[in-house]
């Protein structure tokens, strides 16, 4: 479409002869190049410019709010970075804590129990004793009685045996002086 | 017929002991009374109280129970020891043989029993020290 118009402008300027032509612009060319520039103009702004416009606003937009999303999300990592940091420190703690307490619960259950088993180890060495004892008293007195027993026998086969008439008339007569 | 009392009766007997009367026919008397008014099991207290009669009229029955024989001197010092205890002149000695006794005698009055028998002393021996 321009070739041909730059060939008619062309033409015509070695015509005419005056400033336009010796420049080579036909000015009835020019202005009918300056019409179609803004009916070109205006279609553009009229038909094909605001599509255009509205189609690179919403990719400003879009890629606004992506920038704005990705802010966020950004700021929302860095955040949830910073408390799963404090989290895990205070996790940490508390394990810490929680391992101490561990261990000294586990120190005391030790300590509890080693009493205890001193105790009942106490308690059965006493009773042990005690039982002991109550044998030993046992058998004294079983030993005791058998000896009593048996002194009371052989007293009893010796006085038989050693007392005669006149030793048991010496007995009779000291037992009476003795109750006088 | 009114009860009669043992110890009436006791002394019945005591009396009738003392007098030198006949004292079989005393002590039937005596028998069937008990037997008519079913008294017979008071026998053996009956005795009991004659001989504390005897004693209280100045008459002890005393026994004596020895392994061996009791020489006279001894029999004399015996009744002279009962004589002292019971405050009564006439001693009854009845002497007894017993082969258990070890040793000693044992003399049993009215009220009292005397046991110097070792025995007895054993007896004791292993009751103090036997529990």
């Amino acid at each position: 479409m321009i070739k041909p118009f730059t060939y008619l402008a062309a033409s015509e300027t070695s015509n005419s002869g005056d400033i336009f032509g010796a420049l080579g612009i036909d000015w009835k060319i020019l202005i009918l190049q300056i019409i179609s520039f803004l009916i070109l103009v205006f279609i553009l702004g009229k038909f094909i410019y605001p599509k255009l416009m509205k189609s690179v606003d919403d990719r400003m937009d879009k890629i606004n709010q992506a920038t704005v999303s990705f802010e966020q999300a950004q700021t929302a990592l860095s955040n949830a970075q910073t408390e799963a940091d404090k989290i895990l420190a205070q996790a940490r703690k508390d394990a810490s804590v929680f391992l101490a307490d561990a261990k000294s619960e586990a120190k005391q259950l030790l300590a509890d129990a080693e009493e205890k088993a001193k105790e009942k180890t106490n308690i059965i060495v006493v009773n042990g004793k005690q039982e002991l004892v109550l044998e030993a008293n046992k058998l004294r007195e079983e030993l005791k009685k058998e000896t009593v027993l048996l002194v009371a026998e052989a007293s009893s086969v010796l006085t038989g045996s050693l007392v005669d008439s006149k030793k048991d008339e010496q007995l009779i007569k000291k037992a009476i002086s003795e109750v006088k | 017929m009114s009860k009669i009392s043992r110890r009436k009766l006791a002394d019945y007997i005591s009396t009738e002991i003392i007098n030198n009367n006949d004292i079989k026919s005393c002590l039937i008397q005596v028998a069937a009374y008990l037997v008519r008014f079913n008294r017979v099991n008071e026998i053996e207290l009956l005795v009991r109280d004659v001989y504390d009669s005897l004693q209280n009229k100045g008459i002890v029955y005393a026994q004596v129970a020895t392994k061996n024989e009791i020489p006279s001197n001894l029999e004399l010092e015996i009744e002279k020891f009962v004589k002292k205890e019971t405050n009564c002149n006439n001693v009854h000695l009845e002497k007894k043989l017993d082969s258990s006794i070890l040793s000693g005698m044992i003399l049993t009055l009215p009220d009292a029993v005397f046991d110097t028998t070792s025995n007895r002393k054993l007896h004791l021996f292993k009751l103090n020290n036997i529990r």
